[in-house]
């Protein structure tokens, strides 16, 4: 098959349908105007070096980000992750902290026991680490698809722009308290 | 020094004109190719996986409205300012010399502070 035709294939196979028809027929077209009267191999493979990376011309083509979650969503999505991540580590250490003691075995010793213990604690945690980082990437990846306001200022956790009076709302730590441990000099 | 970080601004810098430069040439219909030779006749170098793609972005926001020209033994689609597009870009023509200006004159006072 001749490289220009697999050229388009290339670009118009990363693109949405209803687009590819039209993008094809006028990249070929360009293709051709920018080739000489009677081409060789060689003519053709300067020109699609100059058009580059069929998958860079196909992202620029689409109107999807090519990111995960963008600037808009990234301050909400880190600040819920570290909200509800130790939440829900939490509540699946005291659930097998409390299975564990309904179901213990009468004849195991204590170290069996506490073996036991750890090791499904350590496997819930870390199972409920990945549901939760799992499932809340998901839903911010699709809200940045879904998204199609043309600002692209980041959001504040109220899912709003942000204002000055949002600095009420920063909880305050009072000096003394954050660094105990330093003592500023009195003069 | 480094050349990369220079590119890269200088890329960036470049980036917000190049709307401007096209829809400038679209005045007149033109197919892509030939948009690509006219930027290119002014000195205007722009990376021809920015411009095809810059086009139907252009066409979708409505700034331009484009034909299918099949009369010539190629195909070929003409893009051209619509009225809308006509309004910005005279909108964007000013804003772009404004700030010209005003960058002419912030330049030409850094270059007398250095030789004070």
């Amino acid at each position: 098959m001749n490289l220009i035709e697999l050229y388009i294939g290339e670009v118009t196979r990363r693109l949405p349908e209803k687009n590819r028809e039209d993008i094809a027929l006028e990249l070929r077209s360009t293709i051709e105007d920018m080739l000489p009267e009677d081409y060789t191999l060689h003519d053709v493979k300067e020109v699609l070096a100059k058009l580059g990376n069929p998958a860079i011309l196909a992202s620029g083509y689409k109107e999807r980000p090519m990111h995960l979650i963008g600037p808009r969503f990234y301050d909400l999505y880190i600040d819920l992750l570290k909200l509800i991540l130790p939440i829900a580590v939490l509540v699946s250490l005291i659930a097998v902290v409390i299975t564990s003691i309904f179901t213990a075995d009468g004849g195991a010793t204590i170290t069996e026991t506490i073996t036991a213990i750890v090791g499904n604690a350590i496997s819930a945690s870390v199972n409920a680490a990945i549901q939760v980082f799992f499932w809340l990437t998901i839903v911010f990846a699709i809200i940045e698809r879904a998204d199609h306001s043309t600002s692209h200022t980041p959001l504040t956790s109220k899912y709003q722009e942000w204002t000055p009076d949002d600095l009420k709302e920063t909880i305050h730590i009072p000096k003394e308290k954050r660094s105990p441990n330093i003592k500023l000099q009195e003069v | 020094m480094d050349n990369s970080l220079f590119n890269s601004l200088s890329t960036e810098l470049r980036r917000g004109t190049l709307t401007l430069a096209v829809l400038s040439q679209l005045q007149t219909p033109q197919y892509g190719y030939s948009l690509v030779q006219l930027l290119e006749s002014s000195g205007i170098s722009m990376e021809q996986s920015t411009l095809y793609p810059l086009l139907r972005r252009l066409e979708k926001q409505e700034l331009v409205t484009s034909s299918w020209d099949t009369t010539e033994n190629r195909p070929r689609k003409y893009y051209v300012l619509s009225d809308y597009g006509t309004e910005i870009f005279g909108m964007l023509k000013e804003e772009w010399e404004k700030t010209s200006r005003e960058l002419y004159i912030l330049l030409k006072g850094a270059e007398t502070n250095e030789s004070d």
